[in-house]
């Protein structure tokens, strides 16, 4: 994209002939001098106004990188033709009218825009640039603007390039390697296991009617034979895997109270991540929805492809200004419904709007103490008041965060019986810590 | 460099009046009064950062405009000057006029590299280390002192080494016609969409 203003053309090609009409006017032959240095200026000035060739590459050291990492950027500019100023503008500058990239990145080192001038010679100058990745998602980093001003003001000229270069920042995540307690089901897995989305097991379950998607190897051919009303008939397999669980992130506007790159959906983030890592390896069927409902969701399963199912779903939500809570997505309903997992809410209940908006989400709104969705929840509340206060925390030297807050044991009491509720404030307590917390509890619910 | 741009583009402007002043026989208060709305546009270009340029151009037009109404065919017809200029008040006249054209580019050059540094301060970089706007601004301020002596030059040498025997305002009769010819052409070959 080229915008290209012109500027002063008409006026600079003006002035010589103006004041050479002025001399004719007043006779005087030594304002000759006048006119020959404004003819002088004119010409060097529609001399240098030449066609304009830049051209830019751009390359990043690294391409996937986890929240905090630095990345360093490189931009090489060729510039032919032209006399003037350049001002460069290279990623995340080049996105400055982008809240999510102002506070996605921080230059660490060096400048992400620039100020190159071209002389008479051609111009190539690279350009480095250290940034630092505060914010998890899919960035595009390859897009650089340029802006061209002609010595003389005679044309503007503004375009960019995009090379298509894209930067993944992935949330950090911990990874539990000693055990962290018992925490496979208490419960021994029951023949008639309630996974559903597992992978087929070859254990033979019971024969049922063909629904689409179905795979055709299970066609029960006898069956479909002896059918009375005709209809095709499968066999059905038990599914492999643990128990289903499922979280749910909250995207409300509290989610995003402290800074941008430390908030609660930030830290949710690398929680659910942490805690999808863990329960992946033990074998549980991993799904996740947003509340209220979205186009991002995973549906439950195992495996490693699954964590980074997850880790991509991650990647892709963003808080929601004004959200309309409503009744869970269908789909979840349904999983729920059949498979009747645990449900991890993550959440940030500071105030009594949350709790209206998690009774709306897992009750339809009920007012009863019944909920209507809700099997086993747990209810993972993210505070932000030690992340908020750290500095004047510090000034204080004797605690570095506020722990649990005693006003949300009422709101606490408000949300729907049955939910267990653990609060997590991350300036007390890191996500490892959080993770062997939660594990037992995770376990107990199973 | 870019203080200096701005203030040659403040000055240099004032130059033509105060010809007018020492040299002639104007109105003071007249002179006064152009001087004023000089400064006065200089200032306020600077102040906004837009406008510099055009302090030198109305000075030099204004500046022709007066010397217009004291000599050559408007007095001759109308019978009545402004005030008398005297010859060597001419060449220092041509010289300030010069110098005001000067200070167009020297504003225009000066803008622009100041609405870099402003985009540069919008995105928290500071003014500090601004090298290549200095050589920009270092390098205009060369040409045209540069351009400026050759000029000069080639005036005197057109005053003294006689090619041809022509009349100087028959000469700038056909450069003005041959510059605008020149304009035409120039601006159908550049295919301009203004």
């Amino acid at each position: 994209m080229v915008k290209e203003i012109v500027r002063s053309y008409y006026l600079l090609l003006a002035i010589p002939v103006f004041v050479a009409i002025m001399a004719f006017i007043t006779t005087a032959k030594e304002l000759l001098m006048a006119v020959v240095f404004s003819a002088l200026m004119v010409f060097l000035a529609l001399a240098t106004d030449t066609e304009l060739s830049i051209t830019v590459s751009a390359d990043l050291s690294r391409t996937r990188v986890f929240a905090g990492d630095e990345i360093e950027a490189w931009v090489r500019v060729r510039v032919r033709g032209g006399l003037g100023l350049i001002s460069i503008a290279m990623p995340p500058v080049s996105y400055g009218d982008s809240r999510r990239y102002r506070e996605g990145f921080e230059v660490v080192s060096g400048k992400a825009a620039q100020i190159l001038f071209k002389g008479f010679r051609d111009v190539e100058r690279e350009f480095k640039v250290r940034v630092k990745a505060l914010r998890r998602g899919i960035y595009e980093f390859g897009r650089v603007k340029y802006t061209y001003h002609h010595l003389f003001g005679l044309r503007i000229i503004e375009g960019e390039f995009d090379e298509g270069v894209r930067l993944v920042v992935m949330p950090r995540y911990r990874i539990i390697r000693r055990g962290v307690g018992r925490i496979k089901p208490s419960t021994v897995t029951p023949r008639v296991t309630p996974n559903r989305l597992g992978p087929h097991s070859t254990d033979f379950m019971d024969i049922r009617e063909y629904v689409p998607g179905d795979p055709f190897k299970f066609i029960n051919w006898k069956a479909t034979a002896r059918s009375v009303e005709g209809k095709l008939m499968v066999n059905n397999y038990e599914r492999e895997g643990l128990r289903n669980v499922i979280f749910l992130v909250d995207l409300g506007p509290w989610m995003r109270l402290g800074y941008p790159h430390e908030n609660p959906l930030e830290f949710g983030a690398s929680l659910i991540l942490s805690l999808t890592k863990v329960l992946l390896r033990y074998g549980y069927n991993v799904g996740l929805w947003t509340i209220p409902p979205s186009d991002v969701y995973v549906m439950p399963s195992s495996g490693q492809t699954q964590f980074y199912r997850v880790l991509s779903a991650l990647l892709r939500i963003e808080h929601v200004e004004e959200p309309k809570y409503e009744f869970a997505d269908p789909a979840l309903v349904r999983v729920i419904m059949e498979t009747k997992p645990i449900l991890i809410v993550v959440t940030n209940i500071a105030s009594k709007e949350v709790v209206n908006a998690l009774r709306m989400s897992l009750c339809g709104g009920s007012k009863d103490s019944k909920c209507r969705l809700l099997g086993r929840v747990l209810i993972i509340d993210i505070s932000h008041g030690s992340v908020v206060m750290r500095e004047k925390l510090s000034d204080y030297e004797v605690t570095q965060c506020i722990g649990r807050v005693s006003t949300r044991g009422r709101l606490y009491r408000a949300l729907p019986k049955g939910a267990l509720v653990t609060p997590w404030d991350p300036g007390c307590e890191n996500v490892g810590l959080a993770v062997a917390r939660l594990m037992p509890r995770v376990r107990w619910l199973s | 460099m870019r203080a200096l741009s701005a203030t040659l583009a403040l000055i240099l402007p004032l130059t033509p009046y105060v010809v007018f002043m020492t040299m002639t026989d104007y109105s003071r208060l007249f002179i006064y009064v152009f001087m004023g709305i000089t400064a006065i546009m200089g200032v306020v270009g600077l102040a906004r950062g837009r406008g510099l340029g055009r302090a030198g151009l109305f000075s030099a037009f204004s500046s022709m405009v007066l010397l217009a109404l004291a000599m050559g065919y408007i007095p001759y017809t109308a019978h009545v000057a402004l005030g008398t200029v005297g010859e060597p008040a001419l060449r220092f006249l041509a010289l300030s006029i010069s110098l005001s054209i000067y200070a167009y580019f020297l504003g225009s050059v000066y803008e622009a590299s100041n609405r870099m540094a402003r985009r540069m301060r919008e995105l928290g970089y500071g003014v500090e280390g601004f090298r290549e706007l200095d050589v920009t601004n270092a390098i205009v301020i060369g040409i045209g002192a540069a351009l400026l002596g050759v000029s000069f030059i080639i005036t005197l040498l057109m005053e003294f080494i006689k090619l041809i025997s022509l009349a100087p305002l028959m000469a700038l009769l056909i450069f003005i016609i041959v510059y605008l010819i020149a304009m035409v052409i120039a601006r159908v070959h550049r295919g301009e969409k203004p």
